[in-house]
């Protein structure tokens, strides 16, 4: 099969093109770095099947990180038949950098014109056709976004894929072009070597790899080096090389691009929108505006506060007695997100209705299998789709518009006087999606320092799956409680995840993983509409994900959890009120008492175990919290009607009612289970990007970080412990200060007996 | 038990015990900790160790 390699500068739009010919959703973002490794596909719109390789995005073909090696590696030893080099019309020069290092490799090649949609759209041009014949290799104007000019693309990669192409360079009229010739007839000599050209230049520029293939080489560049001596880079070959190149580059294609529109300032559209979202002192304030907007949209079950500032009168909208009773609130309107939650919760109670008068002639112990245990586990979190799907609709939204880009660079002001870059804010970015992708990305960083603390808190960025647990958890504080509103809690634990990490990175980067944080330079994509493709490609991943989870971990786990709780240690079948007496109930109570500290331990009724065993069931797939306690509620909640699968956030309600557990405790549940050890997935990821050491410490990190952070909140929120708290802390301080000045007087007294 | 009653029992333990084997089968692939594309060339893949620079 013949094999296309799709090759750029970071977010030039190679994933897009990838996904646009080879039918795959692979994740697409509007910042620099999202691909990290190769990807592989079919076209088949072609005579014959092609296989699409998208290759990481790089500036250079130099081998200084891990994205321009496995570019380089994959062009120089796989020999694809075309490279398509994905070029971004907006910044031309500087994509065309990486265009003259490409076309020295002996491969045949052919320059996409990337988001020429864009130019047209600031009012600016570029002439195809002279860039063409000036640089010598076939260039097709596309658009990867709208699919404009793909075919054409296609068909000329296709012919150009049959001719052999011998590398050229743009350095004939270099100053070290004699010393790169010799290299090359060197080279060449020896037979062993393909692509001449391309490794003569880089060995010139000195380059790591090169120095070590072909050391006998190397005095022949050095003693070039000791009679030459530019004006300005001296003797440093690779500045030469790369001045060379830029010289090539402005002096052939700055008449093939006509600039675009800009005000008298030399202000473009996107520069005007940046003064204000990226504004020193606006632009954290504007992005905490943003996610809060976000939240109370999927979240509020007041949206826009018209209830609290009495717009909307009582029972304005409650459609009480109707079939859609609950969907609206009463004196006020909720948010889409809470609409489309109460409609799915009223389906799946329904759908359980009729599965139960179904089995009306089965046991009893049938029917509370499939209802409490197979659906109670399974609706509970399945409600929460919706509101999972909105959220990540708006942040697909931010992120296609290119605001996430700028939330990094934002951030970067922070996170910087903390010791990590805005650079490894862009994984944990992806961290509120996937943890298992978002470490993935980590791959990026090359510092290994900044890579494990990176690493290490993308779990504390909540994840799809850890939704659930906190809309659930909040709405069943409102609900039971009556106080605050779900998408402010929700909100409020998204910045303490966000809050955790920073404080965990200071106190790794000032404890063991001392050393500054590597420069971060990243160029602001222009901001775009996102297109509605995209984004309906990410809500189907979403989906997809969602629905195989659903029906496989927490299903299995449901049953199992269902067992173990319905079961004796003698395996006789208990009934609902002795679950005390359960597998399940002599497991959790043992571990119970650990968690007294974070309130949901030995404190609580005799059904506080529940929690405990929620936290750990999260351990396989986070969605598992949820749906373990929608599994139990049903059974354990005295005068409860069993035999009723129960929504995610009734399930919450009905076991604060049994086990009377506080508001604190409920936080502290949150953020216990927001900070631990993530999913199996997330952890074998963890292990295969970390080493042996580094990963058993990290293990033990999230423990320690979910055992303070919710033992601070409980003891905070619970002013008897707080003034325990109180206490001891004033008693330490005490001691500490009665015993230094004990100590001084006596270093004193060492120093003058020096 | 009726019919159903040992259907629903042979159903769980089939969900169970299928849902264990795919999980580690997916790991003995590697996937999970990887990119699940070709392993080859990935200078990450634990399989190349030689290829890491």
């Amino acid at each position: 099969m013949l094999k296309f390699a799709l090759a750029g500068n970071p977010n030039s739009g190679k994933t897009t093109l990838f996904n646009n010919l080879t039918g795959s959703t692979a994740h697409v973002g509007n910042w620099p770095g999202v691909t990290v490794d190769k990807k592989e596909g079919t076209y088949k719109k072609c005579a014959e099947p092609i296989s699409i390789v998208d290759l990481p995005g790089i500036y250079s073909l130099s081998p200084y990180t891990p994205e321009e090696i496995i570019t380089r590696n994959f062009i120089l030893d796989e020999q694809p038949d075309c490279v398509i080099n994905i070029v971004d019309a907006t910044n031309l020069e500087r994509n065309l950098y990486l265009t003259t290092q490409i076309m020295e490799i002996d491969v045949p090649m052919i320059i996409a014109l990337n988001m020429i949609d864009e130019v047209k759209k600031s009012g600016a041009t570029i002439d195809g056709k002279t860039m063409e014949e000036k640089i010598g290799i076939p260039v097709v104007e596309i658009s990867a976004l709208k699919g404009i000019g793909i075919d054409l693309l296609m068909k000329r990669a296709y012919e150009v894929c049959k001719e052999k192409r011998k590398g050229t360079t743009v350095l004939k009229n270099s100053a070290l072009s004699h010393l790169i010739n010799d290299v090359k007839i060197a080279l060449s000599g020896s037979g062993k070597v393909d692509n001449p050209l391309f490794h003569a230049i880089k060995l010139v520029e000195m380059d790591v790899l090169e120095k070590e293939a072909h050391k006998e080489l190397i005095k022949l560049v050095d003693d070039f080096k000791e009679t030459f001596d530019d004006d300005v880079f001296g003797s440093d070959f690779e500045a030469v090389v790369a001045d060379s190149r830029y010289k090539y580059i402005s002096a052939n294609f700055s008449t093939v691009l006509t600039k675009p529109k800009s005000d008298d300032k030399g202000f473009t559209k996107s520069d005007k929108i940046d003064l204000i979202l990226t504004h020193k002192w606006w632009g954290i304030p504007i992005f905490l505006i943003i996610m809060f907007a976000v939240f109370h949209l999927t979240f509020s079950e007041d949206l826009f506060y018209l209830g609290t500032l009495g717009i909307i009168p009582d029972n304005f909208v409650s459609l009480k007695g109707t079939i859609f009773e609950g969907l609206l609130g009463s004196g006020a309107v909720n948010s889409p997100g809470v609409i489309l939650f109460n409609f799915l919760d009223s389906c799946t109670g329904a759908l359980n209705d009729i599965i139960v008068a179904a089995m009306e002639n089965n046991s009893q112990w049938a029917v509370s299998l499939v209802s409490d245990g197979i659906l109670g586990g399974i609706f509970s979190i399945l409600s929460f789709l919706p509101q999972i799907l909105i959220l990540f609709l708006f942040f697909s939204i931010l992120e296609d518009s290119g605001y996430m880009a700028r939330a990094a660079f934002i951030l970067d002001r922070i996170f910087r006087k903390f010791g990590l870059s805005g650079r490894a804010f862009l994984p944990m970015i992806m961290g509120f999606g996937c943890s298992v992708p978002a470490m993935i990305n980590t791959r990026t960083l090359a510092d290994e320092n900044e890579r494990t603390a990176t690493i290490r808190v993308i779990p504390f960025f909540s994840c799809g799956a850890k939704l659930p647990i906190l809309t659930a958890i909040a709405g069943g504080i409102v609900m039971q409680f009556g106080v605050g509103n779900a998408d402010v809690i929700t909100y409020s634990m998204y910045i303490l995840g966000i809050t955790v990490a920073v404080l965990s990175v200071m106190f790794m980067k000032n404890t063991t993983m001392k050393g500054d944080s590597s420069p971060f330079i990243m160029e602001l994509p222009a901001y775009h509409s996102p297109q509605f493709k995209n984004l309906m490609l990410h809500l189907w991943d979403k989906v997809k994900h969602f629905i195989k989870k659903a029906f496989t971990i927490i299903l299995a786990s449901s049953i199992v959890i269902w067992f173990i709780s319905h079961f004796s240690w003698n395996w006789e079948y208990l009934p609902e009120k002795q679950i005390n007496e359960s597998i399940l109930a002599g497991i959790g109570q043992l571990i119970q008492p650990i968690f007294t500290p974070l309130g949901f331990g030995s404190q609580l009724k005799s059904f506080g175990w529940v929690f405990v065993v929620a936290a750990i069931t999260g351990l396989i797939a986070k969605e598992n919290v949820i749906a373990t306690l929608g599994t139990l509620a049903a059974t354990i909640s005295s005068g409860f009607v069993a035999n009723e699968a129960l929504g995610g956030i009734d399930s919450v309600t009905q076991i604060i009612n049994a086990t009377e557990i506080t508001i604190p405790a409920l936080l502290a549940f949150i953020a216990f289970n927001m900070t631990t050890i993530p999913c199996f997935a997330a952890v074998a990821t963890a292990k295969a990007e970390l080493s042996k050491k580094r990963f058993n410490y990290t293990l033990l990190f999230w423990l320690a970080v979910s055992y303070i952070v919710g033992s601070v909140i409980y003891i905070t929120g619970s002013w008897w412990w707080s003034v325990f708290i109180f206490a001891v802390i004033a008693f330490v301080t005490v001691i500490g200060i009665v015993l230094k000045n004990r100590y001084k007087p006596a270093v004193k007294k060492q120093k003058e007996n020096n | 038990m009726n019919i159903i009653e040992i259907l629903l029992i042979i159903a769980c333990a089939l969900i169970v015990i299928g849902t264990v084997i795919g999980a580690v089968i997916r790991k003995k692939k590697g996937r999970g900790g990887c990119c699940g594309a070709d392993c080859k060339s990935c200078t990450y893949c634990p399989k190349n160790n030689d290829k890491k620079l």
